[in-house]
C-alpha cells in the first residue's frame, strides 16, 4: 500500500508533524471531556450533568478522528494490525493501542447505561482512566533519552492544556447547538468551570515556557494572547462571547500541541548536526504543506460531523 | 589517446615523491607502530595471521575472522573511532551511501564539522555519528511492533517487514541516527530513473527492490554495522574506506583485537553517555572535541 506519509512535507528532524499534533489534540479532547463528564457526574455538578450526552459523543467523535489521523501518518497503513499482533508493553505507543481498546468499551458501556443512571463507581473508573490516558499520552513524548519532554512541568502541562481543549470544545459545541434556545445558565455555568481551568493552565504555561529557556519564541507570545483573549470572552459572559471563546480556545489549544510537539523536535542532538549533511529532509525547519492542512480539516471536519451525529441519535439523558 | 596523455603526467619521480610523503604520514601518525608493536606478543596466540607491516586493515580483518568462530552471542561488536586521525573526508558516508544503495534523505553515517575557539587558536574538529547500537536502546523500547530489535552480538536491526513507519524510534533515539525512508529517488522528476538508484540493497541478508509501497520505503532505517559484510568475514563499509584509519570494528570482548586493545590502552569517551544508554561507539579524543 501506498503511504500517504511522502506527500507531508515532514522530514527525519521532524517525523511527527501536524497530523501528529492533530492526533494529541484529538485524543486531548477526547480524554479531557470523558474526565470532565465523569467528574461532573461524580461531584454532582449540574452543568457538566446535563451535558453528559453531549460529552460522551465528543469523546467518541474526536477519538474515532484522531486514531485516523495517526493511522494515516503511518508509513505503512496496512501493516497496523501488527501493534496487535506483535505489541511491544515496554512501548508507550504499543500500550496506548490496548488502552485506546478498553477506551472503547468504557464508551460503550456509557452509552448503552445513558437512559439509565451510570453507577458512580464507573464513573469513577473513567474519570481516573482518562486522566492517566493524558499522562500516558504526555509520556509518548518523554521518553528520558528522547528529546521531548524538555522540562518536568511539560507532563503537567500536556495534561492542563488537554483540559483546556476539552472544556473548550464543551463551550463551543453547547454554545452552537444551545445559543437559540437560550440555555444561558449552562453556558454560563460551563464558562465558570472553563475559567478556573484555563487560568491553571496559563500558569502551567508560563511555568513551562520560563524553564524551557524559550520565552523569546513568537509561538509562545502568540499561545499567551492567545489564551488571555479567551479569558477576556469569558468574563464577558454572553451566550455568543462564551462560544466565540470556546472557539478561540481551540484554535490556540491545537497550536499549543503543535508549537510543543513541533519545537522539541528541532533540538539539535549535537552541535553541528544540522549541517552536517543537507538534503531537503534532513534540515531543521518544518512547514505543513496545503495537503497536509487539508487532510487536517478534514480530520476536524469528521470529528465534528461524526459528534454532530452521535448528538442527535444518543438517547437523552435524565437531567435533559 | 587521452589516457596515455593523463598517464605521462605524473612521472616516476613524482610517483616516488607522493610515496614516500605517504610513508613519511603514515609513520607520523603514531599508530601503525604501537599496533604492530602489540601485535608481535601475540602471535603466540596462534589464530593471528597478519604480520609486521601489515595493514591495520589485515588486522582487524583476522580478528573479525576469530570473532566469527565464536558463537554469536558471546560477540560484542563494537566501533571505536579516533577522532585525532579522522580527517574529515567523509568518504565514511559516501562509502556507507554506496554501499547501503541509500536514496535520498536517508543516512547511516554523518561527520559534524565542528569549529571552536578563537583567533588565534581556532580549531576545526570531525565527529562521525551513526547508531550507537545502545546497549540499552531507546529506540528498542519506543518500537510498538517490536521491529527493532537488539541482536545477542548486540546489533540494532530493523525487521522491514514488520515496521510500520510509526517513525517513533527517530523520535526516541537520541544521537539523530535514524532516517525515515521517504520513497525518494535522486533522480525523481528526471526522464529515467537511473539504475543505480534502482537496483535493491542487500541489508538484513536480504534484497531490498526499491518499489513504492514496499519496504525499506515508509521504514524507519539506520547503521547496521553492515551486517552483511561482517558475517562474511568482510570489515563495514565505512571501517574499510576510512583513508585516516581513523575507525576501527571489532569484537570488543577480544582482547586481542584491534578494537580491544584500543579500548584497554586508550581513553575512549562515548556519545552522551549520562544519559545511560551504553552507546556501542567508542571515540579517542572525544574529551578535546565540544560536540
Amino acid at each position: 500500500m501506498i503511504s500517504i506519509t511522502a506527500l507531508a512535507d515532514l522530514n527525519n528532524v521532524v517525523p511527527w508533524g501536524l497530523w501528529v499534533s492533530i492526533y494529541i489534540f484529538l485524543v486531548g479532547i477526547s480524554a479531557g471531556v470523558l474526565a470532565l463528564v465523569a467528574w461532573g457526574n461524580l461531584q454532582g455538578n449540574p452543568h457538566l450533568k446535563k451535558i453528559t450526552r453531549m460529552g460522551l459523543a465528543l469523546a467518541l467523535s474526536t477519538l474515532l478522528a484522531g486514531l485516523l489521523s495517526i493511522q494515516i501518518d503511518l508509513g505503512h497503513i496496512e501493516r497496523f494490525y501488527k501493534l496487535f499482533t506483535s505489541p511491544n508493553f515496554g512501548s508507550v505507543m504499543g500500550v496506548m493501542v490496548w488502552l485506546y481498546g478498553v477506551y472503547f468499551a468504557i464508551l460503550a458501556i456509557s452509552f448503552l447505561l445513558l437512559k439509565k443512571i451510570i453507577p458512580k463507581p464507573f464513573f469513577m473508573f473513567s474519570f481516573v482512566f482518562a486522566l492517566g490516558l493524558i499522562v500516558l499520552e504526555s509520556l509518548l513524548f518523554a521518553r528520558p533519552p528522547g528529546r521531548h519532554w524538555h522540562s518536568l512541568i511539560f507532563p503537567v502541562h500536556f495534561f492542563t492544556s488537554s483540559l483546556v481543549s476539552a472544556i473548550s470544545t464543551l463551550l463551543f459545541m453547547a454554545g452552537i447547538l444551545w445559543v437559540k434556545d437560550k440555555k444561558s445558565e449552562l453556558l454560563l455555568g460551563l464558562s465558570k468551570i472553563a475559567l478556573s481551568i484555563i487560568i491553571v493552565n496559563l500558569i502551567v504555561e508560563i511555568i513551562d515556557i520560563l524553564s524551557f529557556g524559550n520565552a523569546a519564541h513568537l509561538g509562545n507570545w502568540l499561545l499567551l494572547s492567545g489564551n488571555i483573549i479567551v479569558i477576556t470572552l469569558l468574563r464577558k459572559r454572553t451566550n455568543v462571547s462564551i462560544t466565540i471563546a470556546g472557539g478561540v480556545g481551540l484554535i490556540v489549544m491545537l497550536f499549543s500541541k503543535y508549537n510543543g510537539l513541533i519545537s522539541a523536535q528541532r533540538l539539535e542532538p549535537f552541535r553541528g548536526f544540522a549541517k552536517s549533511y543537507i538534503e531537503p529532509r534532513l534540515m531543521f525547519s518544518y512547514t505543513p504543506n496545503g495537503f497536509e492542512f487539508l487532510v487536517a480539516i478534514f480530520l476536524i471536519s469528521l470529528a465534528g460531523g461524526l459528534f454532530y451525529f452521535l448528538y442527535k441519535i444518543l438517547p437523552l439523558t435524565r437531567e435533559e | 589517446m587521452e589516457k596515455e596523455g593523463v598517464r605521462h603526467k605524473i612521472s616516476r619521480r613524482d610517483f616516488l615523491k607522493l610515496g614516500s610523503l605517504a610513508g613519511l604520514t603514515l609513520a607520523a601518525s603514531g599508530l601503525p607502530e604501537t599496533v604492530l608493536a602489540s601485535a608481535e606478543e601475540k602471535k603466540d596466540a596462534g589464530n593471528i595471521h597478519w604480520k609486521k607491516g601489515d595493514d591495520i586493515l589485515l588486522r582487524m580483518q583476522d580478528d573479525l575472522a576469530r570473532a566469527l568462530t565464536k558463537p554469536r552471542e558471546q560477540r560484542k561488536w563494537a566501533m571505536v573511532i579516533d577522532l585525532r586521525k579522522c580527517t574529515g573526508c567523509f568518504a565514511c558516508t559516501v562509502a556507507c551511501k554506496a554501499e547501503n544503495v541509500l536514496p535520498p534523505n536517508v543516512v547511516y553515517r554523518r561527520v559534524l564539522d565542528l569549529e571552536s575557539g578563537r583567533y588565534p587558536n581556532p580549531k576545526r574538529d570531525f565527529v562521525p555519528v551513526l547508531c550507537n547500537h545502545c546497549e540499552d536502546a531507546p529506540c528498542v523500547t519506543a518500537c510498538p511492533v517490536k521491529a527493532t530489535t537488539k541482536r545477542q552480538d548486540g546489533i540494532v536491526d530493523v525487521d522491514y517487514e514488520k515496521c510500520i513507519g510509526c517513525r517513533a524510534c527517530l523520535n526516541a533515539c537520541a544521537y539523530g541516527a535514524r532516517s525515515f525512508d521517504f520513497g525518494q529517488f535522486y533522480t525523481d522528476r528526471t526522464p529515467q530513473l537511473q539504475n543505480y538508484e534502482t537496483r535493491p540493497t542487500y541489508e538484513y541478508k536480504k534484497d531490498w527492490p526499491r518499489i513504492k509501497g514496499k519496504s525499506p520505503i515508509g521504514n524507519a532505517r539506520k547503521c547496521h554495522f553492515c551486517i552483511h559484510r561482517i558475517e562474511r568475514g568482510m570489515l563495514p563499509a565505512c571501517v574499510a574506506t576510512c583513508i585516516g584509519k581513523a575507525t576501527y570494528f571489532g569484537d570488543k570482548e577480544d582482547n586481542l583485537s584491534l578494537v580491544g586493545e584500543l579500548m584497554n590502552r586508550e581513553k575512549v569517551k562515548r556519545l552522551k553517555e549520562s544519559l545511560g544508554t551504553n552507546p556501542r561507539i567508542y571515540y579517542i579524543g572525544l574529551e578535546e572535541v565540544q560536540v
